[in-house]
Parts: structure tokens; C-alpha cells; sequence
């Protein structure tokens, strides 16, 4: 690992201040894909700030539209326990307790997972799903708008997401078919049902989250009826790895878009 | 240049004040500079486990948290769990159940079961499911199931 200044500020201004300040920072969260890369010297940046003393980053609440708030730097394990997020949005909190392993939810951070936007990332899906909104130190930006490619998101450089609201629903579920050694998701679909509409979203597929036009805003009678082998969903740019070919997701997601509809059908 | 950091840590409930690179990491500091050779490093990937240490409580891959993230934080390691001769009802379990051959993961198991036992996992598919963060290359972790079911007090031995 390459050597760097480190900083812990108490701020959000102090942070920004030192970002701009110095040749080439990068803001801590939990680390969890960070440190890694540094060890690999995949990323090698002059300054670390680390975020952990800000409070105003931590909290989960029902805010006053009736949202759950989260806070950026919640852990994957205080998500996937918290009673109203289990309560509200089960769907979220099974996802975030099946992120990699215990340990790594233990610190790893669901804003350092979205600014991170990692393909196969697991948040992504549950953000443009539930049409969450996300708050940042400049201004707020809905999920369809945030993930724009592959590691890549509106955010500017010395940006820093503060929390993210989602939208209570009447139900949702999360369904991953994941790589056994780092469980990032190969294909992962979360589905949220809401005013008697279902809303799907995509992940793991693509350089980034998407969900599918035809097959928007339906009831879940009509998405019954709907052929999903006849989706085109090679137009979504799937990728090919070492994990899966595109044909094999393109596979993988039809079939998973209609478990995922039972499961919330069922109330499972 | 690079300043070196100042930090107050506790590890193993000794306090300690050290001036360290920013780059240090936990597991390099416990073992190198502390010489608590309990902690193991088994991959370069923060996948093996077998670097578990608890932070505040909770477990962590020390390869993968920097010395200067656990400023005024409490660290523990597999040494202050037990001794040969006062041995944790964990590492009595493992013993009883040969739950480890090389043992070169064991100390990272045992902090994983720890950890359970705090979550109150209770059958043995949740066992498997935790055990998700802990590689073991010799035993095809039947022996490690065991082991942990009977510190859990599980008996129903049934996936």
C-alpha cells in the first residue's frame, strides 16, 4: 500500500475544505472496498478523510413525509436489524443482511456502497425500486438519476451523501442469485409493491441498475399475464464475466422477475 | 511528506498510546508490532477470516481497517479469550469435536461463533449461513458445524 495523509474531520465543511485542498483525496466510509483496493494499489490517493466522527451522517428515522431516512454511514447489519426498516420495508433489510459476509456488514456502509456504485452492488436496486431520494451536502438527487455507469454517479468529486429516503411500501422482497465466494450479485431483483403496483429493478446485470419499460408500473395480475420470455432484455446492455455469460443472466433475470412477483403476491 | 498519526487504542484492555503511518493496518500492527500472533492472515483478498479481531465488540477483518480508523476504540483478539489452561467454552467445544486440523482459521472461527452466540443463532443452517466470512482449506467444515452447534447448545443436528 502507498503511503497517504489521513484525516478525520468533525465536519462535513472541515471535509470539503480539506478535499479541496490537497491534490488527490478520498473520502473513508466504512472501507469495506476502499482499503481493499488501496492494498492492491488499485487506487492510490494522496489523502484518506476519514467520515466517521460526523453525526449528522448516522440515524435511522421516519422523517416528516413519512420516509425512512438512513443515514450514509448506517451499517449493512444496523439496516438489515433495525425494527422499522424490518417493519416498513422488509425488503431492504433482507437484502442488507444477505450483503457478503458478517463481518464485512458489521462496517461496511450503505452510503459508501451507492458513491462506491459498484455493478453488482446490492443497494442500487432497492434505491431505484423504492424511488428513494438521496440527500448530499449540495443537494438532493432521486435514484433514477444517481447511477449513472459502471463506479460512476452524479455525485461531483468532493460531494458527500448524507442520507437516503425511502418511501414506506406495502411490500417488497429482494432475490439475489450471487457469486458464492464474494456474494455480490451475479443478477439480483428487487421488486416493491406499492398502491397496487409493482416496480422492478435490476442489478448485478448491467454497468448499472436499470428496470425494464414493458413491464413498469403493472399490477401483479398483470405482470401474471405478461410473457417474460418475449422481454428484450438484451437492449439493456447485459454483461458477460468469468461468473456468467449475458445469455445465462438474460436467463437468470426472466425467470427471477417472476419469483420475486410470487414472493410479494404470497406476503413471503 | 506523510504525517505519522497519534492514537490511544485498547487492545486486549491494555491502553496503548502509538504514533503510526497513516497505511498501517490492524492486523499488521497486532501482529508485527505487538507480536499477538493469534490473528492470522490467510488471503490477500479480505476473504479467508482468519484475521478476525472484535472492534468495539463486533467482528472485523483487521486487513481491512487501518490503525487510525480505531482511535479511542477497543480491540480484542483471539489471545484474550482464553488460555490452555482456562479455556472458552468455544475453543472446549472445538476440542471436544476436532473442529479444526491445521488450525490455521480456527482463531477467526471461534470469534465468528462468538459473535453467533451474541446474534442468538439457533439452528444449523444459520451456523452455515454465518460461517459465509471464515475459510477453511482442511476440513470441509463438518467438524466446524459441530463444534459451534455444541457451543450453542444446538441439537438438532438437521439442515
Amino acid at each position: 500500500m502507498y503511503n497517504f495523509n489521513y484525516h478525520i474531520p468533525d465536519t462535513l465543511d472541515e471535509c470539503t475544505n480539506i478535499f479541496n485542498s490537497v491534490s488527490f483525496p478520498k473520502y473513508l466510509a466504512g472501507g469495506m472496498t476502499l482499503i481493499p483496493s488501496l492494498k492492491q494499489k488499485l487506487s492510490n490517493p494522496t489523502d484518506i478523510i476519514d467520515l466517521q466522527n460526523i453525526k449528522s451522517l448516522k440515524g435511522i428515522y421516519i422523517n416528516n413525509e413519512n420516509q425512512i431516512t438512513v443515514g450514509a454511514l448506517n451499517t449493512h447489519n444496523e439496516i438489515a436489524k433495525n425494527e422499522l426498516i424490518q417493519k416498513h420495508i422488509k425488503g431492504l433489510s433482507y437484502l442488507a443482511s444477505n450483503i457478503a459476509d458478517n463481518a464485512v456488514r458489521n462496517l461496511g456502509t450503505i452510503g459508501g456502497s451507492i458513491c462506491n456504485s459498484d455493478p453488482a452492488a446490492d443497494y442500487p436496486s432497492a434505491l431505484l425500486s423504492l424511488s428513494a431520494s438521496i440527500l448530499t451536502n449540495k443537494r438532493t438527487i432521486k435514484s433514477e438519476d444517481f447511477f449513472i455507469d459502471l463506479f460512476e454517479t452524479l455525485l461531483t468529486s468532493d460531494e458527500i451523501v448524507i442520507s437516503i429516503s425511502f418511501p414506506i411500501v406495502t411490500n417488497s422482497y429482494y432475490l439475489k442469485f450471487s457469486s458464492q465466494a464474494s456474494k455480490y450479485a451475479i443478477v439480483g431483483v428487487f421488486g416493491s409493491y406499492n398502491k397496487g403496483l409493482i416496480k422492478l429493478s435490476i442489478t448485478g446485470a448491467s454497468n448499472k441498475v436499470f428496470s425494464i419499460n414493458e413491464i413498469e408500473g403493472l399490477t401483479p395480475e398483470e405482470f401474471l399475464k405478461h410473457n417474460l420470455a418475449e422481454l428484450d432484455i438484451e437492449k439493456y446492455h447485459i454483461n458477460s464475466d468469468i461468473h456468467a455469460s449475458a445469455e445465462y443472466r438474460v436467463a437468470l433475470i426472466k425467470n427471477m422477475l417472476g419469483k420475486t412477483v410470487k414472493h410479494i403476491i404470497n406476503n413471503e | 511528506m506523510i504525517e505519522k498519526k497519534n492514537i490511544t487504542i485498547t487492545i486486549n484492555n491494555k491502553k496503548l498510546e502509538v504514533s503510526i503511518e497513516p497505511r498501517l493496518l490492524l492486523i499488521d500492527f497486532i501482529r508485527n508490532t505487538l507480536n499477538l500472533t493469534g490473528s492470522h492472515v490467510g488471503c490477500d483478498t479480505s476473504q479467508c477470516g482468519s484475521c478476525m479481531v472484535f472492534l468495539d465488540s463486533k467482528c472485523v477483518k483487521a486487513c481491512s481497517v487501518l490503525v487510525a480508523q480505531c482511535n479511542l476504540k477497543k480491540i480484542e483478539t483471539i489471545e484474550s479469550i482464553g488460555t490452555e489452561h482456562k479455556m472458552h467454552d468455544v475453543q472446549k467445544a472445538f476440542k471436544n469435536n476436532h473442529g479444526l486440523q491445521c488450525g490455521f482459521c480456527t482463531p477467526g472461527i471461534l470469534l465468528t461463533a462468538i459473535e453467533m452466540k451474541k446474534n442468538k443463532v439457533s439452528d444449523e443452517k444459520s451456523i452455515r449461513k454465518f460461517l459465509d466470512g471464515n475459510l477453511c482449506r482442511c476440513t470441509g467444515y463438518q467438524n466446524i458445524i459441530n463444534s459451534i452447534s455444541e457451543y450453542l447448545n444446538i441439537k438438532n443436528k438437521n439442515v
